[in-house]
This record gives structure tokens, sequence and C-alpha cells, in this order.
């Protein structure tokens, strides 16, 4: 149930798909989401070598023999990605689908990955870089309102209006994310066009996401109105949890801070010490506003039962004012 | 189509209208009610006489529920009892704190009427079922004019999963797709602002109705500039300007204290109650009170609103606007956008029905 063109195009049974998060999207819950039937997404960035990124793209095919995907980051970074490395080793590695993200469409690699048959969403910001990527060629763009964890782009726009702008606009499939988080989120994106929807904060909070248990905690006490917005000063513009660092960076932002001084708070091992090893304070702790919805942990497919079943709830209360 | 708010109400169709400052009229409430939704006059910048004569005029142009809004606490005093004696169907109040709010809804509930609270936040909307509240409106961060900070599709199930009286989602909404998400997300119904005024019942400029067809969905700004707390307005000269302008906020808005004062005919000492009650009340959508520069920040808001309403200036005016007018398109009638919007979501509930099927 739940076809979609996305669940064709993808060859998946939900059209769910886990975004690819930084320090989160490893191969044991890529593996969990494309298992329950959605599809699971490995990050390309930060893995510490090619060899390291090759070993979590097998690791994950031995967890799964369903489809799953690699996340490739398009967005500026202080040392450049080694993005033709990791697509070389993907494609040797005959991974299925690539995720692009960034507000830069993946024009460049597009060649490559056509000829490899390679399944391409771009992840963006804006119904504007969505209709560029479909000019360029990909087979889908995933769209994240102003309500996204993580990089949430300088536009502020809310899903709900920029969903349904993004769908008039394109007409390839349109994946839906920011704020989705539960059946209910699903079929409302479902309902404004959406063929499927990108999930990111809720999965930080499964059994098989390898957050610390103290950031998961602090995710299951967070309210939707306990995320702010930093890195603005660099117009890469991120929704993380407030906390003590959080504000601090705002403050130094709102002072002037050059990148430099910012970077001991934005850096990625940062962000890993408070992702992984728990330690709150120790860097920025990336979150959605869907934090908000998320009271306990689950595994990935209580996760799914859950979505899948909720939304079935949900249609018969529809079907029900439908047919008054 | 019927859901709880229909029933509660006794409406054909789960949509209202937004109470819209200067942007409602007798003629577009009533336009609303006659097509089945629940028109709504905002009454806020009525003296007594006129809001009135407004009910009166709403009344002789339908026989269907109708209500009017009122923001609490900000001189609106004298016009509560206006509304309680002609026994208004439905009470839509914004802001307000709990001692100004009760007796208010007991008068209504007295008279057999429904209440309806306003708030963009999980507590406020706990607070108002708790005052006896029928319904919530729940305003998320794509909604024109005052709202907080979180989005539709967190905002609505955050909040309807939090209370029990039914929720009405209101900041974006213009077709039967987010309807149907609404709905998806918990809501009974939907309440639409800048949608219901591009049509041709409203009584605004063409001017005006341009700038909402010309609009796109990243051409409003949200911020404290425009009247104090959080609001969204059109990204124009005029909002551009006083975005830039902070530094000087207290002598803009000491001058625009003086032409409000001018205009509404002010005592000295009513315009320093009228000041000091804005002050104190708890600015329920955006939290906390108002410091004096944001008083004054509200008394120009107050003026450049009306300047773009009334005046039909959609460049040195400020317009309320909603992220919702990007999807805005065309300037049909009341009736269109209702029964469009019904035959929509209609269609998409068939439509979702048919992929879990497939």
């Amino acid at each position: 149930m739940f076809k979609t063109r996305i669940t064709e195009l993808l060859g998946i049974e939900y059209p769910i798909i886990q975004g690819g998060m930084l320090w989160v999207s490893c191969p044991e819950l890529a593996a969990a989401v494309s298992n329950a039937g959605g599809l699971g997404v490995l990050t390309s960035a930060r893995t510490p070598s090619i060899e390291a990124f090759r070993d979590d793209i097998r690791r994950t095919r031995s967890l799964t023999d369903k489809p799953f995907g690699v996340n490739l980051s398009l967005f500026p970074a202080l040392n450049a990605l080694p993005n033709e490395q990791y697509i070389d080793t993907l494609l040797e590695e005959g991974v299925p689908i690539v995720e692009t993200s960034g507000n830069k469409t993946p024009e460049e690699y597009l060649p490559r990955f056509k000829e490899a048959n390679v399944t391409v969403i771009h992840k963006c910001a804006a119904s504007r870089h969505a209709q560029k990527a479909e000019q360029v060629g990909v087979d889908a763009v995933a769209v994240v309102g102003m309500e996204n964890g993580g990089a949430t782009g300088i536009l502020n726009v809310g899903t709900f209006v920029l969903l349904p702008a993004t769908v008039n606009l394109v007409s390839i499939p349109v994946i839906a994310g920011g704020g989705v988080a539960d059946a209910r989120g699903f079929l409302a994106a479902l309902a404004m066009g959406a063929e499927g929807v990108v999930i990111g904060t809720r999965f930080m909070a499964t059994c098989e996401a390898p957050t610390h248990q103290n950031f998961k905690d602090w995710l299951l006490r967070s309210s939707e109105t306990d995320t702010m917005v930093v890195m603005r000063s660099i117009r890469n513009n991120h929704r993380v949890l407030i906390s003590e660092t959080a504000k601090k960076l705002a403050d130094m932002e709102e002072k002037g801070a050059t990148i430099q001084e910012i970077i001991p708070i934005i850096g990625g091992e940062q962000t890993a010490e408070v992702l992984r090893e728990g330690d709150l304070e120790a860097g920025i702790g990336p979150a959605g506003q869907a934090v908000g919805l998320i009271d306990k942990v689950l595994s990935v497919q209580e996760l799914f039962d859950e979505i899948i079943g909720g939304a079935k709830e949900v249609l018969a209360k529809l079907d029900r004012i439908a047919a008054s | 189509m019927k859901t709880r708010m229909t029933e509660l109400f006794g409406i054909e169709h789960p949509i209202m209208l937004s109470g819209m400052n200067w942007l409602t009229t007798p003629k577009l409430a009533a336009a609303v009610s006659n097509a089945g939704g629940l028109g709504v006059l905002a009454g806020s910048h009525y003296d007594k006489d006129g809001i009135r004569n407004a009910i009166k005029e709403i009344r002789e142009l339908t026989d269907k529920p109708f209500g009017i809004n009122l923001t609490l606490g900000v001189g609106t005093g004298e016009l509560i009892p206006v509304v309680l004696e002609e026994k208004v169907p439905v009470l839509n109040y914004a802001l307000g704190r709990p001692p100004q709010i009760a007796p208010v809804i007991e008068a209504v509930h007295g008279y057999g009427g429904k209440v309806i609270g306003t708030v963009a936040f999980v507590r406020h909307a706990m607070r108002s079922e708790q005052l006896g509240s029928d319904a919530v409106i729940i305003t998320g961060y794509e909604a024109a004019s005052h709202s907080g900070n979180v989005g539709a599709l967190v905002l609505v199930p955050a909040i309807s999963s939090a209370v029990s009286v039914p929720c009405i989602a209101a900041g974006g909404y213009t077709d039967g797709k987010q309807l149907t998400a609404a709905l998806a997300l918990g809501a009974e119904g939907i309440a639409m602002g800048t949608r219901l005024a591009a049509t041709q019942e409203a009584e605004v400029a063409d001017t005006i109705r341009q700038a909402w067809i010309d609009a796109d969905i990243e051409s409003t700004v949200i911020d404290p500039a425009f009247d104090g707390i959080n609001c969204r307005v059109l990204r124009n000269k005029a909002a551009e300007d006083l975005l830039k302008s902070s530094k000087w906020a207290f002598v803009d808005a000491s001058k625009a204290a003086l032409h409000m004062k001018k205009t509404l005919n002010m005592s000295w000492g009513q315009m320093v109650r009228t000041a000091w009650a804005i002050k104190n009340q708890e600015s329920g959508v955006g939290g906390g009170r108002r410091s004096w520069a944001s008083t004054m920040r509200f008394a120009v808001g107050s003026r450049l609103f009306a300047e773009a309403t009334i005046g039909g200036d959609p460049v040195n005016g400020i317009l309320m606007c909603g992220q919702g007018a990007g999807l805005v398109k065309d300037i049909p009638t009341v009736a269109e956008v209702i029964q469009r919007t019904i035959a929509e979501a209609e269609a998409v509930m068939a439509s979702l029905t048919a992929k879990t099927k497939a």
C-alpha cells in the first residue's frame, strides 16, 4: 500500500525517506529504514576516509537487500569535500540512489549518474532551486521548509506553503520535508501534492540511530518552540536545539563575529560531540521543530508501524468527512 | 462537508474568514457566511456606534451565522458590551489576559453564542480551553500579522493533540489541498485570510489586490519592527524602511501616536490609558509584555496598516500579508473560493484513499 510516484521510482514500499544527517545516518539506521520499507540514506561527508565510506556502503548492503541511497553534500564547505571520489566509490559499489543537498544543483555530476542508471533526488529549500534541479534533469526533488532541522535555507518559508508552491512549479515527483515526524504530517504532505516525505529529526530518536542517550533524552523533552536558527551571519542557516552554546553563538553572530571566531562552535567535530558523545554543550545540536512531536524512542520498525497504522486512522477520518 | 467545526457553528463548510482589521467588511463577512462558511468581521478599529452599525449591516446581508473578532486589552473595552447586546453568534477574541477573557466568554455563552480564541502556542490554547472557549484558531508561522515561530505542519498537530475543543488552522491556507492537510493534522477546519480578501466582494483597492497576486511565497517578512511584536507583512518599501529605521523608533512612534490621537479623536487621558493598556497586556501570540518602544511601534504600525488598507497604497503603507499570498493568483468571488476549495479537498481525499489501496 501507499503507492506513489516515489515508491515506483525508488522501488520501495512506503514513500518515507530518511534524510541524510551528518554523524547520524550510519549503516545500521539506513538499513533499518530500508528494511522497514522506506529508503535509508547514508551520508558521505565527514566519513573519515574513502575506504571508510566504502565500508559503510558494504556494511549497509550486508544488513539489507532493499534499495538505499547515499547523500552527497553540495553545500559550500571550508575544506572542499572529495565528492568526485565519493561518486567513484558509490558507482563502483553499485549504489542505486543518490540524494544531493544544497542550493547548487548536481548538474556537473548528472552525466555520470545517468550513465550508471543512478536515480538522483535533489534536496533544497526553495521552490526555484527545485525548478532549476528539474531543468538540469534530476529524477525527483525534496523541498524542506523552515521547520527543518540542520541546514534549513535562508528563505524562511513554511513547508505548508513551500510544498504546494513547489508542486505547482515542477512536474517531477516532489518529496516534502521539514516538520514531518508522524502519520499526520505524512498524510498532510501527501494531501498537498507530495509523493513522499523526508524525515530527519524523528529518526534521531530511534533505537538504531547512533545518537547518544543524552541527546535522545534532549529530543524527548524538547517542545516545538525549543529550537532556534543559527549561522545566519554566514548565510548557512541551521536550526538547532536551544542551548547555552547556541545562544552564545547567536550572540557572537549578532555582534559581528567572523567565521574564524565561530568555527570552534559550529565545527563538525563539536557537533559530533553533541550527537554521538552526549556532551550537549560541546557544540550545536541540529533538530527541527518536529522535535515537539516526539515523545518516545522507538525502533525504526515501530516508527514505521506507527506512521503507517496512524495514516490509516487519519484516512478513515478523512473518508468520513468526505462522505458527510 | 461536515466536521466538528461545521457542527459547532451550524455552517455548511469548515472554512471561516480570518478577522482582519480594515480588510474584513460587513459585505465580505456576509458573503462568506452566505457561501456556507463562517464570515468574521474584525471589529477592533471601530468605535461603538460603528461596530453596532456593522453588525446590523451583516444581518441585513445574511441570515447565516457570523462572527466578530476583537483584540482584547487594546482599548476595545467599550466595544464588548455592544457585541454582547447584539448577541453576535460567534465571538473570536485575540490577545487579552484571563481576567479580560473569562467574563466575555461567560457572557457570550449566556445568550447561547460561541467563542473562539486565537492562539499561536500550545499553552495559550490550553488556557483558552480552560477559560471556556468552544474552539481555537491555530495561527502558524506562515500567517499574516502576528504569529509565533512554529510552522503549521508542526503547530497544528501539537495543539490539536493538547486540547479537546475543535481546532481551526490558520496561516497560509488557500486551497483544498491545504484544507485536507489541515484535517489530516488534526484540525476540524481552516481560516482563510489573504485568500478570501483577494476576492471580488472585498472592498479593497485594485492596487492591493494586484500586490497580493504579484507576491510570491518569499515576498513577506516577519519582524517586530512593524508594530512591536512579530508581525508578518508584505516586504515593500515601507517595510524595508521600517526594518532599517529601528534607531528612530521612538521618534517615529511618537509621531504616529500623535497621529492616532488625532485620528481617533482621543483625549490625552484616553491616549495614555490606551498606551498603558497595550503595554500591560500579555502579548498573547508573542509572549511577554511589551516594552515602551514596542508599544510605540504598535502605534506606528496601526497608522501604516491603515494607509495600505484604506489608502490603497501597497508601496508606502504596511500590508499584513501571509506566505500564502504567494499561492493567490486570481480574484474570484467568495463563493468560487469556497466551492473550489471544498471540491478540491474532496478530490484530494479520494486520491489519497486510492494511493493506499493501490
